[in-house]
């Protein structure tokens, strides 16, 4: 996201960017920007009764692949539900992401537009969403783990009944924890406001 | 948030429809305070259909940090609610030649009062650059993404976006258009006269 440097607190900031992940459907979109570089994360969701998966927990896994500004990445993971008793379901996902503004050593925030496609297989006929997400992501620096605080709005477009599109506002924020050697921790929430919300825990390390 | 209050109303009284960011309207700050010293305002804010909100302001500022103070009144279909709330603004980023936006972190602590008592703690990010005209004239369009633990009769975690342009008319006179999507959406016009 900001270039490869070699100082401890650049090099901080660096691993304190994150890797897209988790744009499937029943798993937090994430929005706190991506790493230059192969980074693979796995990623758990848990929804409750009225998120877009269903009442359920998700786990995926993600690789992605960052350039100087832009950056992409695919998951792929399988949603169980939890009140149905529908059977596992596979969840598949890409994003794309632009950083825009910021980010580097003078401007610890940075601004990301994502835009991703999502598919959940549900019963013989699957179904879609595309998340267009303008992210905000905050890097904080310390010695000992970096905090990326980071916040992304987005419209949702899904696929409606009758094959009529669907546009809601969304969003999700999280709190990524980045530490020397390339491993991090990430907390996530997201939310669909036809679709309630979503909790979120992952992992990633960053090659 | 529109919703969310929305959701708590009805579950409470079966049937109303309020809004609100600090106190549960659509009125978002830009990251620049306008004023050196002070700034008294008023804002007219239309938070969902039905409803209306009416609300004045105070605001204190010194460096980078102001605070402000805010009170007014709720009208929807079925009821009325007392708003009252305080927020802080803490200019956080300068632009750069890299990053051509100013930016503010904010915060707030308010709610309704009335029949459904609902708080608000909004915490956001505010976004924008004042754009100089001929004149004396300047604008500044701005966004900024809220999250919004919500607390009382209706809880939950609400997240908006907000969007709204400050005009510098005068001097001494603030224009302001702001308007907000997700969980606090709806409209709002006000004016300040700072100084």
């Amino acid at each position: 996201m900001i270039g490869r440097r070699t100082s401890p607190s650049l090099l901080a900031l660096v691993l304190a960017a994150a890797p897209l992940a988790a744009q499937a459907p029943g798993l937090p979109t994430h929005g706190g920007g991506f790493t230059p570089g192969l980074t693979v994360a796995v990623t758990a969701g848990f929804g409750d009764s009225g998120s877009w998966g269903g009442k359920g927990t998700g786990y995926a896994g993600t690789v992605s692949w960052g350039f100087d500004r832009f950056a992409i990445g695919g998951t792929l993971g399988v949603l169980t539900a939890r009140d149905s008793g529908n059977p596992s379901r596979p969840t598949v996902g890409v994003m794309t992401s632009l950083r825009v503004l910021g980010g580097g050593v003078e401007t610890p925030l940075a601004v990301f537009l994502q835009a991703g496609y999502g598919y959940l297989q549900n019963g013989p006929n699957g179904s879609w969403r595309v998340p267009l997400v303008a992210a905000f992501a905050l890097t904080i620096p310390t010695p000992v783990v970096s905090l990326r605080p980071w916040l992304a709005p987005r419209l949702e477009l899904t696929d409606g009944q009758d094959g009529r599109l669907d546009g809601n506002f969304g969003g999700s924020a999280g709190l990524d924890l980045s530490f020397i050697g390339g491993f991090q921790l990430r907390l996530l929430w997201d939310k669909v406001q036809a679709a309630d919300r979503t909790l979120g825990a992952g992992a990633a390390f960053h090659f | 948030m529109r919703k969310l209050v929305l959701v708590g109303v009805l579950a409470v009284l079966g049937g109303a429809e309020v809004a609100a960011q600090t106190v549960g309207t659509p009125v978002y700050m830009a990251p620049y305070r306008a004023f050196t010293k002070s700034e008294l305002g008023a804002t007219l804010s239309g938070p969902g259909s039905g409803s209306w909100a009416f609300e004045g302001a105070y605001r204190y500022g010194s460096d980078r940090f102001d605070i402000g103070i805010r009170a007014g009144i709720l009208s929807w279909n079925d009821g009325t609610a007392v708003l009252a709330g305080a927020d802080v603004r803490f200019r956080v980023i300068d632009h750069t030649k890299n990053f051509p936006l100013d930016g503010a972190l904010t915060a707030g602590f308010g709610g309704q009062i009335g029949d459904v008592s609902i708080g608000y703690i909004p915490i956001g990010l505010s976004l924008g650059r004042r754009i100089e005209l001929d004149g004396g004239v300047s604008f500044v369009p701005y966004l900024q993404p809220v999250l919004v633990p919500i607390f009382g009769d209706a809880s939950d975690l609400g997240l908006a976006l907000g969007l709204g342009v400050d005009f510098k008319i005068s001097k001494q006179f603030d224009l302001r258009l702001t308007g907000g999507l997700g969980d606090i959406e709806g409209f709002g016009i006000g004016f300040a006269w700072v100084r």
